[in-house]
């Protein structure tokens, strides 16, 4: 099902618009389902939109390999959700998806989250809230996460998580010290690009000349009017993320540039940011982001999470 | 700070499928429905239109409207 989300990228990727009547027919072409409201995220996520250059360091990972030798699915598989530091068998109850028992598969000081089941999931609202849930509990439980995206199911069962565990040991120890003690919380800042039009319109000169000029003569002085516009804009989104990104890094000991999505209602989104922070600072990013507030812009924080970003 | 139109679900979905850990699918079986994809997808980069055109998807179980 993150198939949904492959194809849609993939048809943002060749510069076409991806809609909710697109991503339905790919869900039937794959033999798939999924709620009305999934539908709609997903086309809010994977929608037009537009880039910047800071989105040139999105890592390519993201991209699922999909091969048609992959391995098929059977009844000894485990579904895993994370990793953490620990070695004790431990069990976080009945939580995983389809009301699974989630627990740890240790193998020296890390583990794996995992619950038994030999099919990957379908996606759903719910499970990907479950997938969450349960990341969550680990992070509470545990001090520390890598989360693993929705839908990793190891063939293999138990013995494959340890082989699986001791062969990326090194690695995924490195990324469980990075995210120690952290937590992320998501920023995106919007504005009214209308309003913030009619405003630059009223305030700086050279736009006011050109709008004159613009009533005088349409055409040409229209087109140069628009484009000048545009710039002051682009130029004013920059500034201002730029500021956010700054406030944001005073805090954090990561952040990291997101895709702008579509905001919706007529809003347009400047700046996108995943942040990660410092668990007992958590309570100082609303208020320092309070400090920083403009007139016309509106900032939407969301979190805390578990560190999903800065694990890969 | 204003709570502006809140969308929890798209917040949830980006980090749930789009962040995380991904592993090679070697070893994971990391897709819902793998056996489907490698064909599929493929034809999916050449369009969803093109699909419909070339009857991969019948636009009656889709339940969209094409131009044939």
């Amino acid at each position: 099902m993150i198939a949904y989300l492959y194809a849609a990228l993939s048809l943002r990727a060749a510069g076409r618009p991806v809609d909710d009547a697109q991503l339905r027919a790919v869900a039937a072409a794959l033999g798939l389902s999924a709620d009305e409201e999934l539908f709609a995220a997903i086309a809010r996520l994977a929608g037009p939109v537009r880039t910047r250059a800071e989105d040139g360091e999105r890592r390519t990972a993201g991209t699922p390999v999909t091969r048609e030798e992959a391995p098929r699915p059977t009844e000894n598989a485990c579904y895993i959700y994370c990793v953490v530091p620990g070695s004790e068998s431990a069990s976080l109850g009945l939580i995983g998806l389809g009301g699974e028992e989630a627990y740890l598969v240790s193998w020296g000081d890390l583990g794996a989250i995992v619950h038994k089941g030999g099919r990957p999931p379908a996606l759903s609202h719910q499970s990907a809230a479950m997938h969450q849930r349960v990341v969550e509990e680990a992070l509470q439980r545990f001090g520390a996460v890598v989360p693993l995206a929705f839908g990793h199911v190891m063939p293999g069962g138990e013995a494959a998580v340890r082989d699986w565990l001791a062969a990326s040991h090194e690695e995924l120890k490195e990324k469980l010290e990075k995210v120690r003690g952290k937590i992320e919380f998501g920023v995106q800042v919007m504005w009214d690009p209308e309003a913030v039009a009619a405003r630059l319109l009223s305030q700086r000169q050279g736009l006011r000349r050109l709008k004159e000029e613009a009533q005088k003569n349409p055409g040409e002085a229209q087109q140069r009017l628009q484009a000048a516009l545009d710039e002051e804009m682009r130029i004013l989104a920059d500034r201002y993320a730029r500021e956010y990104r700054e406030v944001l890094g005073g805090l954090s000991t990561g952040v990291r540039p997101e895709r702008l999505r579509q905001a919706g209602d007529g809003l347009q989104m400047i700046a996108h940011f995943s942040c990660l922070v410092p668990r007992e600072d958590a309570d100082r990013l609303a208020g320092m982001i309070e400090e920083c507030r403009r007139d016309g812009l509106l900032v939407k924080v969301s979190g805390p999470w578990p560190p999903y970003s800065f694990v890969a | 700070m204003q709570g502006v139109h809140p969308s929890p679900l798209v917040d949830l979905l980006d980090r749930v499928l789009e962040k995380g850990l991904f592993l090679s699918a070697d070893v994971f079986i990391t897709l819902a429905g793998v056996p489907l994809l490698g064909i599929k997808l493929r034809a999916l980069l050449a369009g969803v239109e093109t699909m419909l055109r070339y009857g991969l998807i019948d636009p009656s179980d889709a339940g969209v409207k094409t131009e044939q």
